[in-house]
């Protein structure tokens, strides 16, 4: 530990992860840290005992089985299949230590009854959450998105999208209310309604994501790792670790050590370790990071799949903030033993949602309500910090916690954002050069 | 919905391309990504960390006459093979030694070994071995769940000149047994049976221990290539090759397609 490092990065969440195998890879030597003596920081999974000692509650019954097929996720997220979070596996070739399920179903609550989002041509023309005449204005709506190209303003139907709102953009197309809710919220994924007076291109773009995404698998956008999120930082930094990076778990980090301001080391268990740089989560840097929001989130465990999702194995349901007059739309991830989470017969849904009120354990009711008996859950709040310098002063870089976000969208942008600070370039994600032998 | 078929970059024809025709082609498993390079050479990439010289082991695969075999209908099996033990009693060496025959003098600790395959031919069957090194990880407690997660054998490494990693490889086998999958197949091998004038961990304390834990027990040399091989075949052979769980690779049509003509006879064991 005495030694001079590149770089240190404390806390081994799926972003400090990530850095760390990309900076490995780029030949930095890193020392990467946590205090924790499990992977994954606040996007760890944990064992059915890991889980009930988290949250001060004994012991686990006998009736929800054994602890070790237990991987209950901390944040509830599924993966985007055409996200730039897959782009970074493939780039880093991670992927050859995971599995990844497609997520069977996305849906949308809507007048209190619960939707599937249509991922085919057929299944829009069967859903009954539009009228026909609707349905046609929001095919060409979606054809406008699929069509549109920067480069060509015949594209543009005479909309510069960089100035026209999204809501202005919704209404050239004559789309009704609900529907605007449905694209918002089940497609281009908001999670409150802010965007509908900003510039409609970003909003554009998120639909058109989510249009990919869907055609990759069918079913639903999301995909989603055996055994839970937490194989995706442990694959990265065995990454890291295969590129000389050096790990070490249970590590109390005591003082960060700085010299004319800037951060120099890390001292832990009396010794010191030495850096040009350092790297980590907010929560190691506590008087350096601003808080940026709240989330509620209950964590279910249940015997049945969640009522109306034809016994979807694993399901995304989303309720638009309008339709439990929220400003901000509740989530629920639910995930089974299909995906190694849990053993057979049991689902986790996690219930999530942007905090509101003074009892935000309340404002998640309604989404526990679509979930039938539930045979014990855990609630938790927690604060979204965000750093309040870039790091070019002090040399410490520092990530932002996990948002409500439904997948690893600005999650990813963070990453991206870090690196550059770092580095000053950006990532490289091209794809990797195949030889083409395993390409059919 | 209805317009994603119209969405242009899917008909794009540059962009169909690089779409994912499944999971699986996309996100190739540990455990299906390897069988399309059977018959490949070795690729071995060399680069410097620090002061001295750092093997990267990317992908090797070594089977000549695999596709032979498969032809023959012997069935291949895969399974995912791991290495613990203390670090300096030779893991990555006793691999390099099995995959390549190599061995180098001196290994930096931080060997950046990958991912290695290496397969064993048996009288009916062939057995892939997919094999996880520790890649240092091990030195400061810090191997994650994955590393288990599947595991199918486990090869323990002590040094017989060092007794304490004797000790260490039964922590290791201990730690299996609470965190690895029931049916894995164990192996204690003592390394570097060549330096027996320093030997400070007797055959027959060892024998013991493994004959109490139901495992198998070599000694072994990675520099002079002693019971290297022995080794991984008596793990082959002990593998069961009728349980749902070490499943055969399915896809032999793509393994023959992309296998280079036969050139000799079996690989290593028969």
């Amino acid at each position: 530990m005495n030694e001079e490092y590149d770089c240190i990065i404390l806390g081994t969440g799926l972003k400090e992860c990530i850095l760390s195998g990309v900076l490995s890879v780029e030949g930095k030597r890193v020392l990467h840290m946590d205090r924790n003596s499990y992977y994954g920081g606040d996007s760890a999974s944990l064992n059915l005992n890991q889980l009930f000692e988290k949250f001060g509650k004994g012991t686990p019954g006998a009736n929800l089985g054994a602890s070790r097929d237990y991987n209950v996720d901390l944040i509830p997220k599924f993966i985007m299949s055409s996200g730039q979070l897959v782009s970074i596996l493939v780039k880093t070739d991670v992927t050859r230590y995971l599995d990844f399920k497609a997520v069977d179903g996305s849906y949308v609550c809507h007048s209190g009854s619960l939707y599937k989002v249509p991922t085919t041509a057929g299944e829009a023309l069967k859903s009954s959450l539009m009228g026909i005449l609707e349905k046609r204005r929001c095919s060409k709506f979606l054809e406008y998105v699929g069509n549109y190209d920067e480069a060509n303003p015949k594209t543009h139907d005479g909309l510069n999208l960089k100035v026209v709102t999204a809501k202005a953009l919704f209404e050239h197309f004559g789309l009704k209310p609900d529907t605007i809710d449905f694209i918002g919220h089940a497609m281009a994924l908001y999670y409150n309604d802010d965007y509908l007076t900003k510039p409609a291109l970003p909003a554009l773009l998120r639909i058109r994501l989510y249009g990919e995404a869907v055609m990759r698998y069918g079913h639903s956008p999301y995909i989603y790792p055996l055994y839970g999120l937490a194989e995706m930082p442990q694959g990265f930094a065995r990454l890291s670790a295969i590129y000389g990076g050096t790990y070490m778990l249970n590590k109390p980090i005591e003082e960060i050590i700085y010299e004319d301001g800037k951060a120099v080391g890390v001292k832990s268990e009396g010794e010191v370790a030495r850096c040009k740089f350092l790297v980590g989560d907010p929560s190691y840097f506590p008087d350096k990071v601003q808080k940026a929001g709240r989330v509620v989130s209950c964590i279910c465990i249940l015997s049945h799949p969640i009522p109306n999702t034809s016994d979807a194995e694993s399901a995304q349901i989303i309720i638009p903030q309008k339709e439990v007059k929220r400003r901000n739309d509740i989530y629920i991830g639910a995930v089974s033993a299909s995906h190694n989470v849990a053993p057979k017969g049991k689902w986790i849904a996690i219930v999530s949602s942007n905090v509101e009120t003074s009892n935000p354990e309340a404002e998640l009711d309604p989404g526990l309500k679509l979930l039938g008996a539930i045979e014990d859950k855990f609630y938790s709040i927690r604060d979204v910090y965000e750093p309040i310098s870039d790091g070019s002063k002090d040399n410490i870089y520092i990530s932002k916690s996990f948002d409500p976000e439904t997948h690893f969208g600005d999650s990813c942008n963070d990453i991206l954002q870090v690196y550059k600070r770092i580095t000053g370039k950006d990532m490289d994600l091209t794809p990797p050069e195949k030889d083409g032998k395993d390409e059919q | 919905m209805l317009a994603f078929r119209s969405f242009p970059f899917l008909t794009n024809v540059d962009r169909v391309k690089t779409l994912p025709r499944s999971i699986k082609q996309e996100f190739p498993s540990s455990s299906s990504a390897s069988p399309l390079l059977i018959g490949e050479e070795p690729i071995f990439t060399l680069r410097r960390i620090r002061r001295s010289l750092v093997l990267d082991v990317n992908v090797i695969t070594h089977g000549s006459s695999l596709d032979v075999e498969i032809m023959n209908n012997n069935k291949l099996f895969q399974f995912k093979l791991v290495l613990l033990g203390e670090s300096a009693v030779g893991k990555s060496s006793l691999v390099l030694r099995f995959v390549k025959g190599h061995f180098l003098e001196y290994q930096e600790s931080t060997i950046g070994a990958a991912f290695l395959a290496q397969t064993v031919c048996l009288n009916d069957t062939t057995v892939k071995f997919e094999i996880w090194d520790t890649a240092g990880q091990e030195r400061y407690h810090s191997l994650a769940p994955m590393y288990y997660r599947g595991a199918q054998a486990a090869v323990i490494v002590y040094d017989i000149t060092n007794h304490e990693s004797f000790e260490r490889a039964q922590e290791w086998v201990k730690e299996l047994q609470r965190q690895g999958n029931p049916n894995i197949v164990m192996a204690l091998a003592g390394n570097k049976l060549d330096l027996e004038a320093n030997r400070r961990v007797t055959i027959e304390e060892a024998q013991a221990f493994c004959d109490t834990n139901g495992l198998l027990f070599m000694e072994t040399s990675a520099k002079a290539a002693t019971n290297v091989n022995e080794l991984f075949v008596a793990i082959a052979k002990k593998l069961p090759k009728n349980q749902p769980n070490p499943r055969p690779v399915s896809d032999s049509r793509r393994i023959v397609d992309n296998t280079p003509p036969p050139k000799k006879g079996c690989c290593g064991s028969s």
